[in-house]
């Protein structure tokens, strides 16, 4: 069963990027082959991470990114890249490991990697494959890029601890909130060793978590926290493409803040605070930002106070200010990773539970 | 009002953001791990903003002065590399007061220092004052404190005091120094810093031992032979550190507060909630029940002190303990002790904890192995093998993680044993690094969460178990011998006797 290989890739796998060519049977056997003949070399493993893209083109960067992800987080990598519109069912898969020098210079510490190249109509061909390479009693993660297709389905996501995607990538959002929607509420699958719920991790959300610790470093002063019942305004400026990390940070906000939507209007929402009170949250996207970022600033206002996030021209960092009664204050915090593969090793070394995300998406899916 | 955009954004104590006061600025623990701690915790955006560092020392110097010289030695600690615009702003929170520490006008300067910084902060006036000085200024810096009414909180902010070891020499000085220390700030609002409670892998002992189901029914007399703790060094006495360690000792320098600590933690009863006064009301329960030697003679069965001969580590001929620099060659100081612990308690009771600590040994490691009781003496266990025990082993440093040792069954058609190991190394499993124990002790500071500090009473059993042995070294008409070993080897074969007398071994390590 030979899947058909795309142009783009005969020049990655002329190169053998993904390894050695292996029969599907044999993956097992040959990789503990491989690494019972390399003297000196620790066979690493705290987790499954799998990518799955149906679009088998980004698979060199996909395996690029597993270099860079594995260089921190020891792991049994598989890289799941579907044919589309193949008629015959076929596979094909590739192992390597992924080396580096241990800690003390001595010796190798190594991740495994398989790739498959699946054709065909492959909904169950596809759970199955990756229920037979975990490495047993580890968590098994799954970066899905792209849209959430059929093959998202509740026998392989019954199988997920941690769901990463992007919806920033979506072209049509809501529906994909539904699906995750359901995921998060399905039962654990019967082979699963996680408790409670999928977690999920937005990459859109993620974009923004430095910025939310700005905000709270702002209102860590017990004075200014006198400000939050007044704040009636606020705004996020972000660039183009990053709508959604914009969008989170507001109903991340509005949420904490206790205030519900009322309506919306271009780029304006209207909340109603607990007591009444009114407040506005405006999203102002620039085309061309003259500073750095993809939110480049967030400002609070309400009572005569200004509280504001900001980014440094020509700077990594973030700057957060603060304007109230007579306090003045200025400070500087590390800037949000941008590289989606510092996102997910900053996901998988926070691990927890990321309940709010879940919180905040339905106030997300009200605001699309 | 909490801040409702901490809510699940962390999960702990949020530090406030204060004026950090240092005395003893332009001393080495200042430059070396207090500014690289406080940068990298601006780097990681953990230092609250508006924090601000003062440092207070007797010499002359310009704010600009004290600033240049902590950028050069953060260029070359830093964790985290160094880098200039953050540094150039995190700097610009530094000042330096010239003070000397018995100056009440020098005092009264730092209050209106602080008064001013206070008037443009973000908020209330939280002052932290880190006694970094040599020890015996301790008193006259909580006295002036007092005086001056620095020591006072004011408009809803706190006062705190961080104090360094030695937290006294004995039980009388620590009891003294315990009590200006309470005279000028409450215990609530002290923080007796020991730096090995800021590890990884003692803040992990907890985790390990009552996040997981396996461990903890094992933990305990029915199935613990006994326990070992060793912290081995390479170095002897070099740097000039000679002269205060020659009035201290491996007992005094090391066993009263680090390993007493260790001990503690690995010893006490599950706390009734993770409160720093739940975890510490349990981990003083222990040393409360350790056995104290009753006389010289309880002392010399159970301890063994030792001077390090010349030898040769890592290819490198060393001299001896006597013959180092600032050493006065007829000292009774002991830079190696080895302790045989009971602790009276239902949990240990017939469990021996072995501790050694020395200076110029084979290697330097810090560890604690658990020492499993053999299995029933049938089946498997009537075929001949060596390392029949299970051992635990935790790993402090260096190669933070932990182990545990057991037996499989060699490949072939007969049965025959071998001891394997199931290892665990924090650096190959987690990318991240672990941060600097100084790290994670200032910020819990201002958050107020003492968990990782010792208490008071935790520090007086302490020197109580200690004095009854530097008593009979140092006051007993026959005091017990001071042993010897050759620098590079792994201690006086009295500490073996130690054990061998149990039928029992040190680890090798």
């Amino acid at each position: 069963m030979d899947v058909t290989i795309p142009e783009s890739l005969s020049e990655a796998l002329k190169e053998e990027l993904f390894g050695e060519e292996t029969p599907l049977a044999e993956i097992e056997r040959r990789l503990d082959q491989y690494f019972a003949v390399e003297p000196g070399v620790t066979r690493a493993s705290l987790m499954n991470l799998a990518i799955y893209t149906e679009d088998p083109e980004t698979l060199p960067a996909d395996d690029e990114s597993l270099n860079q992800i594995t260089h921190d987080h020891a792991c049994r990598a598989l890289l799941l890249g579907i044919v589309p519109h193949e008629e015959n069912l076929s596979v094909r898969c590739w192992i390597k490991a992924r080396c580096q020098l241990g800690p003390d210079g001595k010796g190798k510490l190594c991740s495994e990697q398989v790739t498959f190249l699946l054709g065909g109509d492959c909904q169950s061909c596809l759970t199955n494959l990756v229920f037979s390479h975990l490495r047993s009693d580890l968590p098994l993660v799954m970066w899905w890029r792209g849209e959430l297709s059929n093959h998202f389905q509740e026998s392989l996501y019954t199988m997920i601890d941690r769901l990463i995607l992007d919806s920033s990538r979506w072209v049509d959002p809501a529906p994909q909130f539904a699906k995750i929607a359901q995921a998060v509420n399905a039962r654990t699958g019967r082979l699963s060793d996680r408790r409670g719920q999928l977690l999920v991790h937005d990459l859109a959300y993620t974009r923004g978590h430095q910025h939310r610790r700005a905000v709270a470093l702002l209102f860590d002063p017990p004075a200014a926290r006198e400000y939050l019942p007044v704040i009636d305004r606020i705004e996020i400026v972000h660039a183009a493409g990053h709508r959604h990390t914009a969008l989170y940070l507001g109903a991340w906000m509005t949420r904490q803040l206790g205030a519900d939507l009322v309506s919306k209007h271009r780029g304006y929402f209207f909340y109603q605070r607990t007591g009444g009170a009114q407040l506005t949250l405006a999203l102002v996207e620039i085309a061309n930002p003259a500073r750095s970022g993809f939110v480049t600033a967030i400002v609070l206002e309400g009572g005569g106070g200004r509280f504001e996030v900001g980014t440094l021209i020509d700077s990594p960092l973030l700057e957060i200010r603060s304007r109230f009664g007579a306090h003045q204050t200025a400070s500087v915090l590390p800037g949000p990773s941008e590289g989606d593969e510092d996102l997910i090793s900053e996901i998988l070394m926070r691990g927890g539970s990321n309940s709010l995300l879940a919180q905040v998406i339905p106030r997300v899916t009200a605001m699309l | 009002m909490d801040n409702p955009f901490r809510e699940l954004l962390v999960s702990r104590s949020s530090p406030e953001p204060c004026s950090v006061v240092i005395f003893g600025a332009t001393g080495d623990l200042t430059h070396r791990k207090l500014i690289p701690a406080l940068y990298n915790l601006a780097k990681e955006g953990d230092l609250p903003p508006g924090s601000r560092v003062i440092g207070v020392a007797r010499r002359e110097k310009s704010n600009e002065e004290f600033r240049d010289e902590l950028r050069e030695m953060n260029r070359k600690v830093s964790r985290q590399g160094h880098d200039e615009a953050l540094w150039d702003r995190f700097a610009a929170t530094i000042s330096y007061h010239k003070s000397e520490f018995r100056d009440p006008e020098g005092y009264r300067g730092l209050a209106d220092l602080l008064d001013q910084q206070d008037a443009t902060g973000p908020g209330k006036p939280n002052r932290l004052f880190y006694l970094a000085s040599a020890p015996e200024f301790f008193d006259d810096i909580l006295d002036q404190l007092r005086e001056s009414g620095l020591n006072q909180s004011r408009e809803g902010g706190w006062a705190r005091v961080v104090v360094e070891k030695p937290f006294g020499t004995d039980l009388a000085t620590a009891q003294r120094l315990n009590a200006v220390v309470n005279a000028t700030i409450p215990e609530h609002e002290t923080y007796r810093i020991d730096h090995y409670l800021g590890k990884e892998t003692a803040q992990n002992i907890m985790v390990i031992r009552f996040a997981n189901a396996i461990f903890e029914p094992l933990w305990n007399s029915r199935y613990i032979d006994h326990v070992q703790i060793t912290c081995s060094e390479t170095l002897g006495m070099e740097g000039g550190r000679g002269g205060y360690y020659d009035t201290a000792g491996a007992l005094r320098d090391m066993v009263q507060n680090h390993l007493l600590q260790l001990l503690s933690l690995i010893a006490m009863e599950p706390p009734a909630d993770l409160t720093a006064d739940g975890i510490r009301d349990e981990k003083v329960k222990v040393i409360k029940s350790l056995r104290r030697y009753s006389d010289a003679r309880a002392v010399s069965e159970n301890v063994v002190r030792a001077q390090y001969k010349s030898g040769s580590i890592l290819g490198q001929t060393v001299k001896g303990y006597l013959e180092e620099d600032r050493i006065n060659p007829r000292s009774m100081t002991e830079p190696y002790v080895a302790l045989r612990i009971n602790i009276d308690n239902w949990r240990w009771e017939g469990v021996p904890f072995y501790m050694r600590m020395g200076k110029r040994l084979a290697k330097k490691v810090t560890e604690i192995s658990f020492h499993f009781k053999e299995p029933p003496g049938v089946l498997f266990n009537r075929l001949p093998v060596t390392a029949r025990k299970n051992v635990l082993v935790l790993r402090i440093q260096p190669d933070e993680g932990m182990s545990l040792r057991m037996l499989s069954k060699l490949p072939g058609p007969s049965i025959r044993m071998e001891p394997v190991k199931m290892d665990f190394q924090y650096s190959t499993s987690f990318g991240k690094p672990s941060p600097e124990a100084y790290e994670r002790l200032l910020l819990d500071a201002m958050a107020g969460d003492a968990t990782l500090f010792a208490r008071r009473d935790e520090v007086e059993h302490a020197w109580r178990f200690i004095d009854d042995i530097e008593n009979a070294w140092h006051k007993s008409s026959s005091p017990p011998p001071m042993a010897q070993y050759e620098a590079g080897t792994w201690g006086p074969e009295e500490a073996d006797n130690l054990l061998s007398r149990d039928g029992r071994t040190w680890r090798r390590l």
